[in-house]
């Protein structure tokens, strides 16, 4: 008989882009019990928020997290929008889901490549980042900025979308198609990928709903929740269903971001030719006072604003509930009773952000 | 099996996707903000841009005419930029290059400071 071990997992770990740590206690070769521990990346954020100016806070808020900085500044914006009644041209409305849609894009592939990464899968990696770099360059031509774009502002957008940037838009899309459906057969037909992932990290329908699991996670348990039912931006005029698998494995929710990325690309698609003309940016006047609650899909599962204002130049409360601290329940349900070798797969399929989570 | 010959037959005809970086780099999109630049001879001291940095970088002394700007602060948001009534600082799309001292950027104006009507663009 063998006592119990603990294994510290983590900070520093080779599968995970940023800090997260794990304490691990085994019994053998099996986790028992799975304690989390956060707060290598605080900066404080929301504290600073209640000190700036709050036409200045779009900037911060989308510095909230690197991979989707452009959801962030969305959330905040559309915040403002709903504290001070403000309108949003058709126009913007449409460039803000065709951005936020590019944003979902790159998050879900960066994270496919980890994936494989994780797996020891080198190559695949390198394919899925090489096709990621077609996203990248739309971004960067449409909005100016790689990571952090900027393009977003209270009222509207800074940015409007030229015949020539619409050009570039479809034909990169193509290409991204074309590449992107090579990396999609490796996935869902690939051996070796499969036995890492199939039945490991069980979460159940019950379990997900019952432990408060978002996005992909909840969605690859086959719940069908996706917060872009509800209609922001221009998500309402646009015609597509959440993806949900009924497996509640890590190879459920790898499937659930595959698909999503084709519904990206068919969601871009449908709102370049539905853009309409027109102005993209109204002005904002006066200061914004009450509470408001703004809800956004996130690529990596629900993302919840929370704004209190006192018609004060700065706000008086900024609340930030990240997917990645939603999804953190599930997944210490998740972990206990695997295999210590199937610890980093399963962390990775929640697609952790710890910088999100942290603030 | 097939699969895989077709694999190898692509890549080994097809050129690598990576670019030999430092002597062939990749050129920014006309559109990229890449870093701020200050045309110090159109600048009329109105201090909005510094007004409008979310990041507090830019200092504009008026007695002094002079303009400076904290690179490294810099986010490159662009709103200097937007609201700049007299085109004093465009936006390169050229990336920041590495320097060995970390100092703020300061230009002086000589002269007088120039009458230019801020009407003739749009402000914010």
């Amino acid at each position: 008989m063998i006592g119990k071990t603990v294994i510290p997992f983590g900070p520093q770990h080779a599968v995970f882009p940023e800090p997260f740590h794990w304490r691990l206690v085994m019994e053998e070769e099996r986790v028992l019990d799975a304690i989390p521990g956060i707060g290598y990346m605080h900066r404080g954020i929301e504290q600073l928020a209640t000190r700036m100016e709050f036409a200045k806070t779009l900037f911060l808020a989308e510095r909230v997290c690197g991979i989707c900085s452009f959801m962030h500044a969305l959330a905040y914006a559309e915040s403002l929008e709903k504290l001070m009644d403000v309108e949003v041209p058709p126009r913007a409305k449409y460039l803000r889901t065709i951005w936020a849609e590019l944003a979902r894009l790159q998050s879900h592939l960066l994270w496919i490549g980890l994936a494989a990464d994780a797996f020891g899968f080198e190559s695949l990696f390198m394919q899925a980042w090489r096709v990621r770099e077609y996203v990248m360059d739309m971004v960067e031509f449409t909005e100016g900025g790689r990571v952090m774009t900027s393009s977003v502002t209270i009222g509207g957008v800074r940015r409007d979308l030229h015949e020539e940037a619409i050009e570039f838009l479809l034909e990169n899309l193509d290409k991204l198609e074309v590449g992107f459906e090579e990396v999609y057969q490796v996935f869902t037909e690939d051996p070796l990928i499969k036995h890492r992932t199939v039945g490991v990290g069980i979460l159940s329908k019950e379990d997900s709903i019952r432990l408060g699991a978002v996005g992909p996670t909840l969605r690859g348990s086959g719940v069908a929740q996706d917060m872009r039912m509800l209609g922001y931006a221009a998500y309402g005029e646009l015609e597509f269903q959440p993806v949900v698998e009924d497996s509640c494995d890590s190879y459920a929710r790898m499937v659930v971001r595959l698909k999503e990325c084709f519904q990206s690309i068919n969601l871009i698609r449908q709102a370049i030719k539905k853009l309409p003309d027109g102005d993209v940016l109204v002005k904002v006047r006066g200061k914004p006072e009450g509470e408001v609650v703004t809800r956004i899909e996130q690529p990596r599962g629900e993302l919840l604003y929370y704004i209190k204002a006192n018609g004060t130049k700065s706000l008086e409360r900024f609340r930030i509930r990240t997917p990645t601290l939603s999804n953190l329940p599930p997944l210490m349900h998740m972990i206990k009773g695997a295999c210590l070798a199937d610890v980093p797969v399963i962390t990775l399929s929640i697609d952790t952000c710890i910088a999100c989570t942290e603030r | 099996m097939f699969e895989m010959l077709n694999t190898i037959l692509k890549n080994l005809f097809s050129g690598p996707v990576t670019r030999p970086y430092p002597a062939q780099r990749r050129e920014p999109f006309a559109s990229t903000r890449g870093q701020i630049k200050s045309v110090i001879e159109n600048c009329i001291f109105c201090m909005r841009c510094q007004a409008a940095c979310p990041a507090n970088c830019i200092v504009v002394d008026r007695k002094e005419q002079t303009w400076s700007v904290d690179p490294y602060r810099c986010i490159v948001c662009g709103m200097c930029v937007e609201v700049c009534p007299t085109e004093a600082i465009i936006m390169n799309r050229h990336y920041r290059d590495p320097v060995k001292h970390r100092e703020p950027i300061v230009k002086h104006q000589e002269g007088p400071i120039p009458k230019i009507n801020p009407k003739a663009k749009g402000i914010n």
